[in-house]
């Protein structure tokens, strides 16, 4: 047995192996997962390399809940931070909607992917978690394996979980 | 948003659409060489880090429990007769830092020096036998939830000492050196000594997890309560010139300031935004303090009993945090 510390310090040798295998399998899940939550590339791909980098330090690569823990923590980190930076999206509106050819499009859809953004982050921690793994186009088995609710539980979960959207939405 | 555009009532609402997201197809092979170089320039987590390992979810969980670890690893041994206690952690509240306070809180060793006798060095046990024979602390029997797999990992801190003293000119060459003009050091601080003290520490860490479910890294510390002595500056006197330094916030010194009994409460330093704290009664002990991580991914609480400093963090619940909290024995 090995401290976690120590268990860290020889990631080096891990990063050449397995968890190489890792990153490069599940990478682009991770980012899309994040990407669902946060609407903008750079920031899910900043989203991704946290959730490996917290893992990398963490569990050994070869841990066979390694899928499920990226998948989970990517939802958490990019609602935690979706939640987090409200004024910004007001800046990003305004230099978006400027440069677009059609502005008053641009507007209205960067609004609405605020909406989104932010029916999301006022959901239930569970319930926007299940929607941004399931929209990011996993599949059952891996949403319940991410989430820990139960496979035949997912469906009924999911509609919930859309219910509560629809109710943020018109908020 | 334009009227003709509101959503006015649920039936007008179809999540798949606006849920769905274009395809997207990152490139892996790039991040990943991005990631190594974050690895190798981020370097090795020193001991430092032993509870901090468990990442970014946790990473305020770690950081009270780094606080504990660090505190645990001091010891009193060689400590001088004129030595006297000023402070004792018998609880803890949290305070809320802003960036440039931390940037100022790292710089306070530049106020003098500080000697150890030996560096905080945890080592690996091989069972709670061994831990309880190499501190003399008995190491408690946790309770885990069903998703916390794998086998305790025993780690134990020595008693260490770390004697800090106070210089004028080493303040005042640093603060020069950054541009800043800092108050003068009173006379009644410059040169005077401080002792942290504390240890010995019990770690166990778990969370090798189980196939198909998600993980879940809990520690569990125990330590002998750190205290703080001085050969002359009370800790009011400290605490004044500390408050005074430029780099210090307003509100942070209110709220160091606003501290009942200072002689025997640790702040823990919380960054605004990162998590959420509250007082929580473990053990009958009635001012626990819980640290929520923002994410919801982790948890911690930490409370003094009965002259050991109790912590438990982990990527956990706060439900579940205070059931394996209230499970020691």
């Amino acid at each position: 047995m090995t401290l976690p510390a120590e268990r860290a310090r020889s990631g080096a040798a891990a990063l050449r192996g397995e968890f190489e295998r890792l990153f490069l399998a599940e990478y682009a899940r991770v980012v899309r997962i994040a990407y669902r939550v946060l609407g903008e590339r750079d920031a899910a791909e900043d989203v991704a390399q946290e959730v490996f980098l917290a893992f990398h330090r963490q569990h050994p690569a070869d841990a066979p809940f390694a899928p499920a823990w990226l998948h989970r923590a990517a939802a958490h980190t990019a609602l935690n931070d979706v939640r987090s930076r409200k004024r910004r999206d007001v800046r990003e509106a305004a230099a978006g909607v400027a440069a677009d050819p059609d502005p008053e499009a641009a507007a209205l859809e960067h609004e609405r992917a605020r909406e989104v953004r932010a029916a999301l982050a006022r959901l239930p921690e569970a319930s926007a978690e299940l929607l941004a793994l399931r929209y990011s186009g996993l599949s059952y088995a891996e949403v319940a394996a991410a989430s820990g609710v139960k496979a035949d539980q997912v469906g009924t979960r999911l509609r919930r979980a859309q219910d509560a959207f629809r109710r943020e939405m018109i908020r | 948003m334009t009227p003709d555009h509101a959503l006015n009532d649920t039936r007008d609402i179809e999540p798949e659409p606006l849920l769905a997201m274009p395809a997207l197809d990152p490139d892996a092979g790039a991040a990943l060489a991005l990631f190594r170089e974050r690895v190798r320039s981020a370097g090795p987590i020193g001991t430092a880090g032993l509870a901090g390992s468990f990442g970014a979810p946790l990473k305020w969980a770690g950081a009270v429990a780094t606080a504990v670890v660090v505190a645990a690893a001091l010891g009193l041994t060689g400590v001088a007769d004129s030595i006297f206690q000023i402070f004792e952690a018998r609880q803890f509240t949290a305070v809320n830092v802003a960036p440039g306070d931390l940037r100022t809180l790292e710089q306070l060793g530049a106020f003098g020096s500080l000697t150890w006798s030996q560096q905080p060095a945890p080592h690996q046990v091989a069972s709670a036998a061994a831990a309880s024979a190499a501190t003399g602390l008995a190491a408690p029997v946790v309770t885990l939830p069903s998703r916390v797999g794998g086998p305790a990992v025993y780690g134990v801190l020595d008693r260490t000492t770390a004697t800090f003293t106070f210089d004028a000119a080493t303040a005042a060459a640093a603060a020069a050196k950054t541009g800043r003009t800092a108050p003068p050091m009173p006379a009644s601080i410059d040169g005077s000594t401080l002792v942290f003290t504390g240890g010995p520490a019990i770690v166990m860490s778990y969370g090798t997890g189980t196939a198909g479910s998600p993980s879940a890294g809990v520690v569990v510390v125990v330590a002998r309560t750190p205290t703080v002595g001085s050969d002359r500056a009370s800790i009011a006197q400290i605490q004044g010139y500390l408050l005074a330094q430029p780099g210090i916030s307003p509100e942070l010194a209110a709220q160091i300031k606003g501290i009942n009994d200072p002689a025997s409460t640790l702040p823990i330093p919380i960054p605004v935004g990162q998590a959420t704290t509250k007082r929580v009664t473990v053990h009958g002990v009635t001012d626990g303090l819980f640290v929520g991580d923002s994410t919801g991914l982790g948890s911690g609480v930490i409370w003094q009993q009965s002259g050991l400093v109790y912590l438990v963090g982990g990527t956990l619940t706060e439900a579940e945090t205070l059931a394996v909290a209230n499970s020691l024995r």
